[in-house]
């Protein structure tokens, strides 16, 4: 056995060496507790700002995956005060007041209710009286066009409704006085297309 | 559920999807409840027979439910019974609209102060 022994000594020759050297470095440096640096800094990562959401009051409805339709029913205005079109927006408030967004209901993707949302307040902050059939067609359109038919909007101070729309497909929300219902059927092929 | 099955009276084979599109400001306070409700037809892509079921329907439902959101319901769920799904129904005193409906599936209809429409999609 004497490469086996051979080995055994080299190995002990090089431990030895290597206390040695430890203890060579730990001189100069006694305030270390350690002989070794251990490098395990805690980096803590700061959180993720949705800065998107300051403008609305996300309130998700929790879904059922039952079916693939569901049935959603809303009011309006569910207080029971009648609020007429005709009264929106005092004269005397010439002053830019703040203008409240909330979602009353969804059942939506975030980044879909995030366009419907934004869209609808600056159509509303741009319309000096509420235009609710040009609102509801802005809406109705840019959704038909950026993901596909078909989309049905309702705008208005008073109504209520009940629908039955797609998965995905349904988001209630008020800007200021109008609220605004927005949501997506399934379409059937045309037995012969055009 | 039922997204093949579109039962409907005869002569509906084209399922062509047209846009809509309906606005009511009210004009004078609110009508004095009559015994049978006035029901004034506004717009229309429905037959005679139809539509002058959803006015019964809707009729009902205004005696049977006082919030718009059921009366909405109501008639919602007696259209998709009787004449197959899916139909949608908007009951108010203001509101705009724009939606996409089968061909001859679309009612909009005041009865007594309030619109009704209803609409068949999907």
């Amino acid at each position: 056995m004497d490469p086996a022994s051979e080995e055994l000594e080299r190995r002990s020759r090089y431990l030895s060496s290597l206390i040695r050297r430890t203890k060579l470095s730990a001189v100069p440096a006694p305030s270390q507790p350690e002989p070794e640096p251990g490098v395990t800094q805690p980096t803590p990562e700061p959180e993720p700002e949705s800065a998107v959401e300051k403008r609305g009051e996300a309130k998700a409805e929790p879904v059922v995956d039952e079916e693939e339709k569901r049935e959603a029913k809303q009011a309006g205005d569910g207080k029971g005060k009648e609020i007429k079109g005709k009264d929106d927006g005092g004269p005397k408030e010439d002053n830019r007041r703040k203008v409240s967004v909330r979602v009353r209901a969804a059942d939506m993707p975030l980044p879909l209710q995030r366009r419907a949302v934004r869209l609808a307040y600056e159509a509303i902050a741009a319309m000096p009286r509420l235009d609710s059939k040009r609102l509801a067609l802005a809406l109705k359109k840019e959704f038909d066009t950026a993901y596909g038919p078909a989309w049905h909007c309702i705008v208005g101070t008073s109504f209520g409704s009940y629908v039955t729309h797609s998965l995905g497909g349904f988001l209630y929300f008020s800007v200021d006085k109008a609220y605004i219902l927005l949501f997506r059927t399934a379409v059937e092929p045309l037995v012969r297309p055009r | 559920m039922s997204d093949e099955a579109r039962r409907g009276p005869a002569g509906a084979a084209q399922a062509m999807l047209r846009a809509s599109s309906e606005d009511r400001k009210p004009v004078g306070a609110g009508s004095p409840a009559a015994v049978a409700h006035k029901i004034q037809l506004k717009s229309a892509d429905m037959k005679e027979e139809m539509r002058q079921d959803a006015f019964e329907i809707a009729r009902i439902a205004f005696d049977k439910h006082s919030m718009e959101k059921d009366i909405a319901e109501y008639i919602k769920k007696e259209f998709d019974k009787n004449h197959g799904p899916t139909w949608h129904c908007i009951v108010g005193r203001n509101f705009g609209s724009y939606v996409t409906h089968e061909t001859n599936y679309f009612v909009y209809f005041y009865i007594d102060s309030k619109a009704v429409l209803l609409f068949k999609s999907g």
